[in-house]
C-alpha cells in the first residue's frame, strides 16, 4: 500500500495530465453525439449570458444609430397608416373589412451574436421555440431583409443571414418586376448578387432590390439592397448584379422574425407528400 | 502581487482571443490562436501540478466562450505537459545556468523554434480534435502549419519588438 501510494506521489502529474485530458476529450466526445449533449447546453447557456452582457454594453455604444434607424422605420410605418391615406372613395363603393386576413405577424427579438467576416456567418438571437419560433422562418430589420432561422433551442435562435452562401432568396426589381436569386459571393460583407436578371430590362445602377410573393418566407415588399453595376453573364442572355445591401451586418442588434400564418397550408400544396 | 499580474494578464489574452482575434479580425480557416502564449512565457514559473490546472482552466474558458467543447483545453494542457521537454530540446544553448533551461534566458533563434514548435503540436491537437477524423492527416498537418505559422508571425513580431527594447 505503501509503495502503491509512492507510486502515485511521483506519477501524480502524469495522473492529473491523463484526468485533465480524459476530461476535455470526454466533453469533445460528449458536445459531437447529439443524445448526450448535456455540457453543449451548459456552454450554450454561459455563451448565452456573455454575449447578452457584451450585447448591452454593444447596444449602448449603438444608441444613437439604432435610434436612427428606429425612426426611420416609424417615418415608413406612419406612411401606411390610415391617417396618412386620401380615401378617395366617394361612398360609391362597400367596404368589407373581412376581406383582409392577416398573413404575417412579427415577433421582435435582439441580436446577442454575429458575425460578418467569416466564411459562413450566422447570427443568434434571443427568442427561441418558446416564443414560436421555428426553423425556415424569415428574419428582417429595420432596413430590410436579415436572413432565415436555420435552427432553434428553446430561448434562442440560429439565424442565416444574407452574407452566408448556403442561403439564396428571391430577389425582385421595385421598378420593373424581374427577378432573380440572391445568393452571396463571399468576400465582402456589404456586397451581394442577383443573377438571371433578362438582357432587355432596363435595369441600371441606384434601382431597389425587393422581396415579392416569390420569397416565400418573406413579405413582399420588403427592402434587399440597391443595384450598385450590372455585368452580362456568359450566356448573354441575362445580367448579373452586384447588390449593395441594405441591411448593415457589422451593426445589427434588433430584429423582427416573421410568422407566416398561411405558411402551413402553403406547405401543404408545396410539399403534397407531408399530407 | 505578481499572481495578480498574472492573473490579469490570463484574463486579458483571453479576452483578445475571444472578442478580437476570432471575432473581427479573421475567418475561421487562419485565426491565430495567440492566447498560449502565457503557458510559454508565464506557466513556466509556476509548479507542475498548477501549470496543468492553469492551462486547462485557460483552454476550457476559450472553449465556453466559443462553444467549441473541451477541444482547446485538451490542446492547452497537452502543451503544458510537453513544456518542460521541449524547453530542454531547444534550450540547450542559453547562455546561463546550464541546468535551468529557461524560456525568457534562451537565444532569440531558440526562443523562436521553441515557440514554433509548441505553436504546431498545440494547433494540431486542437485541430484533430476538432475535426475528429484523424484519416484526413494531410489536410490536418496542412491546417496546422498554416495556422501555427499564422500565429507564430505575430509572436515573432513581439519577440523582435521586444529583443529590440
Amino acid at each position: 500500500m505503501r509503495y502503491f501510494l509512492i507510486l502515485l506521489h511521483r506519477s501524480r502529474i502524469l495522473l492529473l495530465f491523463i484526468l485533465l485530458e480524459a476530461i476535455a476529450v470526454y466533453w469533445v466526445v460528449s458536445a459531437k453525439s447529439y443524445p448526450r449533449a448535456q455540457f453543449n447546453s451548459v456552454t450554450t447557456e454561459i455563451n448565452g449570458r456573455i454575449s447578452n452582457f457584451q450585447d448591452d454594453f454593444q447596444s449602448y455604444l449603438n444608441l444613437r444609430i439604432e435610434n436612427a434607424q428606429l425612426a426611420e422605420e416609424n417615418r415608413r410605418l406612419r406612411e401606411q397608416l390610415n391617417e396618412s391615406l386620401l380615401i378617395q372613395n366617394y361612398g360609391a363603393d362597400t367596404i368589407n373589412d373581412s376581406v383582409l386576413n392577416q398573413r404575417y405577424t412579427y415577433l421582435p427579438a435582439k441580436v446577442i451574436h454575429s458575425s460578418h467576416l467569416k466564411a459562413s456567418n450566422y447570427l443568434i438571437i434571443d427568442k427561441g421555440s418558446r416564443s414560436g419560433v421555428k426553423p425556415h422562418m424569415g428574419v428582417i430589420g429595420p432596413l430590410g431583409v436579415v436572413g432565415m432561422v436555420s435552427s432553434v433551442s428553446s430561448n434562442f435562435a440560429r439565424v442565416i443571414p444574407l452574407i452566408n452562401n448556403s442561403l439564396s432568396i428571391s430577389a425582385a426589381l421595385k421598378s420593373e418586376g424581374y427577378f432573380g436569386p440572391l445568393k452571396w459571393p463571399g468576400e465582402d460583407y456589404l456586397i451581394s448578387q442577383v443573377t438571371d436578371i433578362p438582357r432587355y430590362s432596363n435595369v441600371k445602377a441606384g434601382d431597389t432590390l425587393i422581396t415579392d410573393g416569390r420569397s416565400r418566407y418573406f413579405p413582399p415588399g420588403i427592402s434587399i439592397g440597391v443595384v450598385e453595376s450590372k455585368t452580362l453573364q456568359a450566356d448573354q442572355n441575362f445580367f448579373s448584379l452586384e447588390v449593395a445591401l441594405s441591411t448593415d451586418f457589422a451593426n445589427i442588434a434588433e430584429v423582427y422574425v416573421v410568422k407566416d400564418l398561411f405558411g402551413a397550408e402553403l406547405d401543404t400544396l408545396q410539399n403534397p407528400a407531408i399530407q | 502581487m505578481k499572481m495578480l499580474r498574472d492573473i490579469g494578464i490570463l484574463l486579458l489574452m483571453i479576452a483578445i482571443q475571444v472578442f478580437f482575434l476570432n471575432e473581427y479580425l479573421f475567418n475561421h480557416y487562419l485565426n491565430p490562436y495567440l492566447y498560449i502564449y502565457p503557458v510559454f512565457s508565464i506557466l513556466i514559473f509556476y509548479p507542475r501540478f498548477w501549470q496543468l490546472v492553469i492551462a486547462f482552466a485557460l483552454g476550457a474558458s476559450i472553449d465556453i466562450l466559443e462553444e467549441s467543447a473541451g477541444v482547446h483545453a485538451a490542446a492547452t494542457v497537452f502543451l503544458a505537459f510537453i513544456m518542460p521537454m521541449l524547453t530542454r530540446v531547444f534550450g540547450t544553448g542559453r547562455e546561463d545556468n546550464p541546468d535551468v533551461p529557461h524560456f525568457k534566458t534562451m537565444s532569440l533563434e531558440r526562443r523562436l523554434g521553441l515557440l514554433f514548435v509548441g505553436f504546431f503540436l498545440h494547433h494540431f491537437v486542437l485541430f484533430g480534435l476538432e475535426s475528429f477524423q484523424w484519416n484526413q492527416f494531410g489536410i490536418l498537418l496542412q491546417r496546422s502549419l498554416y495556422s501555427s505559422l499564422f500565429s507564430f508571425i505575430f509572436v515573432l513580431l513581439y519577440q523582435l519588438w521586444n529583443a529590440r527594447r
